[in-house]
């Protein structure tokens, strides 16, 4: 590295020891021929500057004799640099505008670009990724990603063709707690082949083994993530054999995983990892229920095998087993069946969920860093008209136009590199933004790093930038004629040049009029989404929902009297008018299964799929669902021995139409039948985007553990509501972490994604018309300068100042006019393409088109203001005389 | 004085070479020689001497030193080196032979034809 130094500089000073000699070289060559002339009679000084006429234009003959020598490529590489930088210090406006334009076009697309890599790109950090895949249990309709235990067994078990199959399940947030220390974490249960399948190596201590999982009572023992590790055992090494204390467990720590794996879910971070069967005792139905569906599965494949083949083998084996299963269960459900899919980037709900708004957002972004390069252009379009003089001069003194060219080039280079390293930092501050809009729970451990490969990226996008926006005036620069300005004679010139910046400039307000629309489609989704009914009252609602089993020394039993000391002064209180217990609809937190129907034969391929939720007598009441048929639950029927079940409005159509459905039976997965008593009103209870699923609802007590539901009195604030809620709670239930909060705000916040994009679009959209907005403005305004002697001579002959602004506004408004008459077209194609991530809106819609045209035209208007107000306020005198 | 002459393009080259076979010379003295040499019938542009005194040295035709000029100034002398020397005679041939065809061709009478 030092050798390639002292090369360099080695070369610098002979390059320029070199051009020393040259000119001294020429230099005697002239004075020789002075003397000569001298001693001929001719007087001293009309002798030198007749050998100097004669020898010609000295410039080109040193470019010539360089040229001769061969290229000194590292030397004219340094020459330009240095003379970039000068002459962007001399112009700090120029450079100003051009590198926050740059930065914000570059900044925006790195920022997107880590967080779109850390979301989907990244694969996981474990030994040969792309030999992982996921198995996923399949419908003809949709294929789901979690599993029962029993299935997992029996792929264990009955599939020799894969090497090694695991699998893991995270469980909700759970206290953690060391010797003095407590974290809110959760637990990641694991079989007992998932370290040795993923491929990892411990940072410290062992991984749990296949040992560590035997049925019957799995070995308490606990595998900590890196940071639980430092946060909880502050990166002690002797927390091997420490014990933690989680739940009624208590788990002896044996390793700690590599600081880079930060789960089998990126995004999701795993905090502390158990094994399966360590969970038995407590909770036997996570290992022996058939129809809880919890476990995500992996799988690696022998190395001889194909994916192909194993899929193939996969599905007609499964298929099997699970036509003996049927015959057994002696029911007609249709077949289910198992998929491979790829596992290299781990299992990502956020990365399903986000795909499409990612993809959709870099083509925003994409479209930003675009109006940033056609700004650029348009800028150094006008240095380059306002350097002609300079240029013309330098052509007609002889440098050849490559060198022009190529100077050129490397003050864009250096512009655009400048404005990457600004891009970076301008990154840094933005995706802390961005990921506010990503939800709570999938934000993870995504931040902004400048990794290898960002600064790839980054690089990448700042010499694209300058291929993009310096190609074209470099050649434009270097066709120049030196004649022609230098005898100021330039109007075909600047013509061509007027014409090429003003095709420019039209397409970088087309491409702002595509933000626009954009951001404007998805404000408008926002609005449908939110005006959405979702069948029940989310106004009036006040929502508990008290985390019973964190409290210290929890027992299930104790739930019923914990429960009735909550409710008590709730149920007395004139605050509320009716309560219940059951779950916040909405993010679809119901169990799900196959629901079978005594008499009704499915078609092949049929969707049975049922959600249920628990609830209390007077859940209906509370969140005024109507009953159109039967009655509510009572009390009694919480224990009844038929349990009588409650339906919703699509399911009775589904099973029953026509039919009374009161009475009849409905088996739903693996519990027994139960009898319908109702039937309720459909209810969003996933998405407000999709329709309502069928529901079945099962009945509990009042006084058993779920979501407090509370309708408030008609003339109570429901703030005030919500605080008397707390404050019940918390009185009879001290110390316990409780959310409250109305049901409007879970409706809300079940938008979340939706929020991301519009907010985001918005956000974008804005810069790409700040940034067209400044490209007018200067466009504009050079404009304007270039008629100042025009517009001087027509308020001589009469015309008033209003007239003069008109002139230049109008050229605002004509270039703006061309940039919409570009755009429109160019938004309704791009509309289409977000069309499934809209809602009540379709894509091509007039009143949505219109508005955006209209905000530009506005922002155009604005633009081309001061340059008219400036125009206007010309002293005509002053005007005349300017060059 | 003989009528001027423009030069044919490529000849420069040879001139110089030929200038520098007669000894070591710095680029004006080159000029010298050749308007000696040529006895002024051709005519050159002075500066455009030096792109082609530095192309064939880059083409190793031509070796440099720096000395002192007569009247004591600095000055860079070109001298011919052997495969400068070599490609003298082989230009030299073959302009020779260019020039008895074309003298043949032009002095054709028509009935040689």
């Amino acid at each position: 590295m030092r050798g390639s130094v002292r090369l360099w500089i080695a070369l610098l000073l002979r390059r320029s020891h070199w051009e020393r000699e040259l000119r001294e070289e020429l230099e005697f060559h002239i004075r020789a021929r002075a003397d000569h002339l001298t001693a001929d009679g001719v007087p001293p000084e009309q002798a030198l500057r007749r050998a100097r006429l004669e020898f010609g234009p000295v410039e080109r003959w040193k470019e010539r004799c360089r040229e001769a020598r061969g290229a000194w490529l590292l030397d004219e590489v340094v020459r330009n640099l240095r003379d970039a930088w000068r002459s962007a210090v001399r112009s700090p406006g120029f450079v100003t505008v051009a590198v926050l334009s740059l930065a914000l076009g570059i900044g925006a697309n790195i920022a997107t670009f880590g967080l779109l890599r850390e979301l989907l790109l990244n694969p996981l950090p474990v030994r040969d990724p792309e030999g992982l895949q996921q198995v996923a249990l399949s419908t003809v309709r949709r294929s789901y990603y979690t599993m029962p235990y029993p299935k997992f067994a029996t792929l264990r078990d009955e599939f020799p063709i894969f090497d090694t199959i695991f699998g893991w399940g995270t469980q909700e947030e759970v206290q953690i707690a060391a010797l003095d220390r407590a974290e809110p974490g959760r637990i990641t249960l694991v079989t007992g082949s998932f370290f040795d399948g993923m491929g990892l190596r411990p940072a410290m201590g062992r991984l749990i083994t296949p040992q560590d999982d035997r049925p019957g009572g799995g070995a308490n023992v606990v595998v900590l993530s890196s940071h639980i590790w430092h946060r909880l055992f502050n990166a002690d090494p002797g927390a091997i054999g420490r014990t933690i204390r989680v739940r009624d467990l208590t788990l002896q720590v044996i390793g700690v995983v590599p600081p880079e794996f930060a789960g089998p879910e990126p995004a999701v971070p795993a905090d502390i990892y158990v094994p399966v069967h360590a969970m038995q005792p407590s909770r036997p139905n996570l290992i022996s229920g058939p129809g809880l569906m919890w476990m995500h599965v992996m799988t690696r494949l022998k190395p001889d095998v194909p994916v192909e083949t194993a899929e193939r083998v996969l599905r007609e084996r499964w298929s099997e087993i699970d036509r003996v299963q049927q015959a057994r269960r002696g029911d007609n459900t249709r077949p289910e069946y198992m998929i491979l899919e790829d596992g290299s980037h781990g299992y990502s709900s956020v990365r399903i969920e986000f795909s499409q708004p990612v993809v959709v957002l870099m083509g925003l972004v994409a479209i930003v860093f675009l109006i940033a390069c056609a700004n650029l252009a348009s800028l150094l379009f006008v240095r380059a008209s306002r350097r002609s003089g300079e240029l013309a001069l330098r052509v007609a003194l002889g440098a050849g136009r490559g060198a022009i060219v190529r100077q050129w080039l490397t003050e864009c280079l250096l512009l655009a590199l400048v404005g990457g390293a600004a891009g970076l930092l301008t990154a840094r501050w933005i995706t802390p933004v961005l990921l506010q809009f990503v939800p709570e729970a999938n934000r993870g451990a995504l931040e902004f790093e400048a990794t290898p490969e960002v600064l790839l990226f980054a690089t990448l996008l700042s010499v694209g930038a300058a291929c993009l926006f310096g190609w074209i005036p470099a050649f434009r620069a270097a066709r120049v004629n030196a004649n022609d300005v230098l005898r100021a004679h330039a109007p075909s010139l600047s013509a061509a040049r007027g014409r090429i910046a003003g095709t420019v400039l039209a397409l970088q307000l087309a491409a702002s009029l595509i933000l626009v629309a954009g951001a404007v489609l998805f404000a408008r989704t926002m609005w449908n989404l939110g005006k959405q009914s979702t069948g029940f009252d989310r106004e009036a609602v006040v929502y508990a929902r008290p985390q019973l089993f964190r409290m210290p020394g929890f027992d299930r039993k104790q739930v019923p009297t914990l429960m009735q000391r909550i409710l008590l002064p709730v149920e007395g209180s004139r605050s509320f008018t009716s309560i219940a217990v059951g779950q916040v609809p909405s993010g679809g937190a119901g169990g799900w299964g196959w629901a079978r129907v005594a008499g009704y034969t499915f078609a092949p391929g049929e969707d049975n799929v049922v959600y249920s939720y628990f609830v209390s007598p007077g859940f209906f009441r509370t969140l005024s669902i109507p009953l159109i048929a039967g009655r509510d639950f009572v009390e009694a029927d919480a224990t009844a021995k038929l349990t009588p079940v409650i339906v919703s409005e699509k399911l009775a159509r589904h099973y029953f139409s026509g039919r009374d459905p009161i009475g009849a039976q409905i088996a739903v997965g693996a519990a027994p039948p139960a009898q319908i008593i109702g039937v309720a009103r459909d209810i969003v209870d996933v998405s407000l985007r999709t329709p309502p699923n069928e529901l079945i609802y099962r009945p509990m007590s009042l006084y058993s553990f779920g979501d407090i539901l509370a309708r408030v009195a008609p003339n109570v604030d429901p703030a005030e509501a919500e605080r008397q809620l707390r404050a019940a709670v918390e009185s009879a239930a001290k110390g316990v972490p409780l959310q409250t909060g109305r049901v409007e705000d879970v409706i809300q916040a079940s938008l979340e994604r939706d929020w991301l994009v519009t907010g985001l679009s918005a956000a974008l959209g804005l810069i790409g018309v700040l940034l067209a907005c400044i490209g007018l403005f200067g466009a504009v305004a050079h404009w304007a300068t270039g008629r100042t002697r025009e517009m001087g001579i027509r308020m001589v002959l009469g015309a008033t100042r209003g007239q003069i602004a008109w002139m230049v506004l109008r050229q605002g408004l004509i270039v703006t006019g061309l940039g919409l008459a570009v755009g429109l077209p160019l938004s309704l194609a791009a509309a289409t393409l977000i069309r499934p991530l809209l809602f009540g809106v379709s894509p091509a819609d007039f009143l949505t088109h219109a508005i955006s045209a209209l905000f530009l035209t506005l922002a155009g208007l604005i633009a081309a203001c001061w340059p008219a107000l400036r125009a206007a306020s010309l002293n005509p005198l002053e005007a005349l005389r300017y060059e | 004085m003989a009528p001027k002459v423009d030069l044919l393009p490529g000849t420069l080259d040879l001139l110089i070479l030929k200038a520098a076979s007669l000894g070591p010379q710095h680029g004006y003295g080159v000029l010298l020689r050749i308007q000696q040499i040529t006895a002024g019938a051709l005519t050159i542009e002075q500066g455009a001497l030096y792109p082609a005194l530095h192309r064939l040295e880059h083409q190793g035709l031509l070796a440099s030193t720096w000395g002192t000029s007569e009247n004591n100034r600095r000055a860079k002398y070109y001298r011919l080196t052997a495969a400068g020397r070599r490609r003298l005679g082989d230009e030299a041939a073959s302009w020779r032979r260019f020039v008895d065809a074309m003298t043949a061709a032009l002095e054709a009478g028509p009935g040689e034809v």
